[in-house]
């Protein structure tokens, strides 16, 4: 059963390349002179495989951000990682800074840092009050979400008009990819989140039992929380760098998830990677389809299409929480 | 000695929650633990799990220092139920019971057919066969704590600590937990220490009380030794209280709290 979901995820992974404002035929990807070669190896696949890391990445992230604070309602973006990456992003293009370090852009390396500050004021807070309990790391979290917010909204206000839209858009969340640079990028970081969750999956299933019950299992609840908010943060953060927010995936994929499959980890790692890749690499071939020449921000498309799907299951199955 | 605690100060935002706290706990003792709310019982159960910040010149867990025991370590000597709600989690029964062996896995393992094995064996001495496929949020408050007790079992330590398990139970199912635990500290031979306000059951069918005031240890004593001193009662939570015997059994009465 499962591993005919499983054959089918992949089925349409295989076929979306093919997919797009123009359909491209199987024999011409095999002809190296023709245009649609190029397009295919060049523009869709790299894009395909990339949008599939993310979505991986996202999930994952989600997932780990739900079990570790114990709340349903954590995204890979509730502790203001997302925020502080746009505040980078907008003073980039406000500043019109340009400079290229290693393989990566400014822009990039700006988004990142600024998802990096966030991270930084929140481990500084629990270091002052020497607390890791879920109720202060999320408050603080969404704090400083708030700060960056308004921070944003201020160099916006301030923008000329040709600079917000491109910061508008960023914020958007889109998958613009050329060639397999970002690839090289983020897979490092997707193998490592995919490593650090399967290692510790059995630690994921007891700490959603809550501190002290995991604590008598044996699970170092405090510092395994921290490890993993802040390796999972400093990978949400190269993501959201290289892509923007891409909102919904992290929240609602878990939950469909666990829906389908519940509420043990070893499964839902896998599920995570595997059914969270698909789902942004469709989202996304509709979103550089369905108005064509024209391309659609991704995140308009993932929370479209997710959650009819997503609240369908929730209504169909009676019990859940 | 399963466990000596010697001169244990626990400190929390500059209150101070025990002092100067002194108990040793033999092997295979069954040991009632009570006292006023907020005086620091769970607490004390807490600091020897170290999951509080304590300073003491002797915490030792069958003759090892607890501060240098690793969490799996200490989770392979002592299970803790703590006072926890209904709902607090959603999964099955045999998955939640499959966490009680984590504290034996190793690193990049995972459960085996043996860790399965103790599971089905506990739930059939437990009769709690049936439940091992219902949702631990559909169980009722008695079946539940059956549940909780059977996971410390499974978690094979030879020390059991409880913090008020039959809080939410009707008379019936408190006494059940009662006789249950009674039998396993008695049967299986294992160190049971018990916080809990029912001073009905202590008194008749208990061994060892220990009180806590204020942080302070108030007294550590025999039953029989408290119910010929029934002040001791009295003055651990300020109040009347009259104990009688009637039939060969203890009955308690409280003069001064009667409505109109």
């Amino acid at each position: 059963m499962k591993k005919k979901y499983f054959f089918i995820l992949l089925i349409i992974l295989f076929v979306l390349p093919f997919i797009g404002p123009e359909l491209i035929k199987f024999d011409s990807v095999l002809n190296s002179g023709s245009q649609d070669y190029f397009i295919f190896w060049n523009l869709r696949v790299p894009r395909i495989i990339f949008s599939f890391l993310l979505g991986g990445i996202l999930t994952l992230g989600g997932l780990i951000f739900q079990s570790i604070f114990k709340n349903d309602l954590a995204t890979p973006y509730t502790l203001g990682v997302a925020s502080g990456a746009s505040f980078g992003t907008v003073i980039a293009i406000h500043l019109n800074i340009t400079f290229v370090f290693f393989i990566f852009n400014s822009q990039y390396i700006l988004s990142f840092l600024g998802a990096l500050l966030s991270v930084f004021f929140i481990l500084t807070i629990i270091k002052i009050k020497k607390d890791f309990s879920i109720s202060l790391i999320l408050l603080a979290g969404i704090a400083i979400n708030f700060l960056f917010s308004s921070l944003i909204l201020f160099f916006q206000y301030v923008m000329n008009y040709s600079k917000l839209g491109s910061a508008v858009r960023w914020m958007m969340g889109s998958i613009s990819i050329y060639e397999y640079r970002k690839i090289w990028m983020i897979l490092p970081f997707y193998f490592i989140l995919f490593f650090i969750s399967y290692y510790y999956k059995y630690q994921l299933d007891i700490m959603f039992l809550g501190d002290e019950l995991a604590l008598s299992k044996g699970v170092d609840v405090y510092n395994l929380r921290k490890k993993l908010f802040f390796i999972t943060s400093i990978i949400i953060a190269m993501a959201v760098s290289l892509s923007g927010p891409i909102g919904f995936v992290g929240l609602i994929i878990p939950h469909l998830l666990k829906l389908v499959i519940g509420k043990i980890h070893k499964h839902l790692i896998y599920g995570a990677v595997i059914f969270g890749g698909v789902f942004l690499a469709l989202t996304d071939t509709i979103a550089r389809t369905i108005i064509a020449p024209a391309e659609m921000p991704v995140g308009i498309i993932t929370s479209l299409m997710g959650v009819p799907f997503f609240l369908y299951l929730l209504i169909r199955k009676k019990r859940y929480g | 000695m399963a466990i000596k605690i010697k001169n244990l100060e626990v400190k929390i935002n500059e209150s101070h929650i025990l002092k100067n706290f002194n108990l040793n706990v033999k092997n295979g003792e069954f040991v009632n633990i009570i006292g006023p709310n907020g005086s620091g019982k769970t607490t004390l159960l807490r600091a020897i799990l170290n999951i509080v910040n304590s300073e003491s010149k002797k915490l030792e867990v069958f003759n090892k220092n607890i501060y240098k025991m690793s969490r799996k370590e200490i989770s392979r000597n002592i299970s803790y139920l703590p006072q926890i709600k209904k709902s607090f989690t959603s999964i099955e029964v045999r998955d939640f019971l499959l966490f009680s062996r984590f504290p034996y896995l190793g690193i990049l393992s995972s459960y085996k057919e043996k860790d399965h094995e103790i599971i089905n064996k506990i739930a059939r001495e437990f009769e709690i066969k049936t439940l091992l496929n219902r949702n631990i949020k559909t169980l009722s408050g008695g079946e539940l704590q059956r549940v909780l007790i059977a996971s410390a079992l499974v978690q094979e330590t030879d020390i059991i600590f409880l913090d008020e398990p039959t809080t939410f139970l009707d008379p019936n199912h408190r006494w059940e937990i009662f006789n249950l635990l009674y039998e396993i500290n008695k049967k299986e031979n294992k160190t049971i220490v018990l916080v809990t306000h029912f001073l009905d059951y202590i008194l008749n069918y208990g061994d060892k009380v220990v009180a806590i005031k204020d942080g302070e240890l108030f007294f550590d004593n025999k039953v029989s030794y408290i119910i010929e001193n029934e002040s001791l009662i009295k003055n651990l939570y300020n109040f009347e209280i009259e104990i009688f015997k009637k039939n060969n059994k203890i009955f308690i009465d409280y003069p001064e709290k009667r409505v109109l």
